[in-house]
């Protein structure tokens, strides 16, 4: 059988290779899209039916929503 | 109704005003603009948001923060020093320890905190973190305070637990 590896000074094949990016996320530096933050960003949240089949004939945001940015209907 | 609270985060101590209901891990994040400590399930299942209070290990998802007015915090972003990274950092990196990194934080916050711990009560510890399918080994030899082992050939020697 033939050894594949190179040398250490070169590495590569038979080495492991460190990460790039573990220096950001063990320092807790990653940016993750739970940390994005842009001017005028607003949350979704996705309301939807509790019947398999049927028609919406019209829907009411509920009342303690302070700043609703939109809804559909 | 907020509240003015003092929290000593990684040395520095804030005052900042919270709401009662806020938790712990908002305020670092939001507030504090820390946000290497994560939210990963809010139920305090899965530990990505653990950090320190008093040196003890906390999910601060399930802490209010008002609960932690006075109380010296540890975070990620206190782990390393002037002088370099913690010896954690550094292990997780040297084996591979990680894969996105979203879990991690919690993950060495909890094992700062276990590695104090006298040898017998550290092996019977829960890990109490959920993590992604990182090689569990790995984390595990690091937080046992196994330094990694290896066999003639160089390679590794990998104990399954």
């Amino acid at each position: 059988m033939i050894e594949c590896k190179t040398s250490k000074e070169i590495g590569g094949m038979g080495h492991s290779k460190k990460r790039k990016e573990d220096a950001r996320f063990i320092q807790g530096k990653g940016h993750y899209v739970d940390d994005v933050k842009l001017p005028g960003m607003v949350y979704m949240d996705i309301v939807r039916s509790p019947y398999a089949y049927a028609k919406i004939k019209r829907s009411t945001p509920p009342k303690p929503w302070p700043s609703l940015a939109s809804w559909p209907w | 109704m907020k509240k003015s609270i003092t929290l000593t985060v990684n040395g520095t101590a804030h005052t900042i005003e919270v709401e009662p209901r806020t938790l712990l891990v908002h305020a670092i994040r939001e507030i504090l603009n820390l946000t290497g400590t994560h939210v990963g399930c809010d139920t305090s299942s899965c530990g990505a948001c653990t950090i320190l209070i008093e040196g003890k290990s906390a999910k601060s998802c399930t802490v209010l923060a008002v609960q932690a007015n006075g109380k010296s915090i540890t975070t990620v972003e206190g782990l390393a020093t002037a002088e370099g990274l913690h010896a954690l950092q550094e292990g997780f990196h040297l084996n591979h320890a990680l894969h996105c990194g979203f879990c991690t934080p919690g993950m060495m916050l909890r094992a700062v905190e276990l590695l104090e711990k006298p040898q017998p009560q550290r092996r019977r510890d829960p890990l109490g973190n959920i993590r992604q399918p990182v090689p569990l080994h790995r984390i595990q030899q690091y937080r046992q305070g196994h330094s990694i082992r290896f066999r003639q050939d160089g390679r590794p020697r990998i104990a399954l637990h």
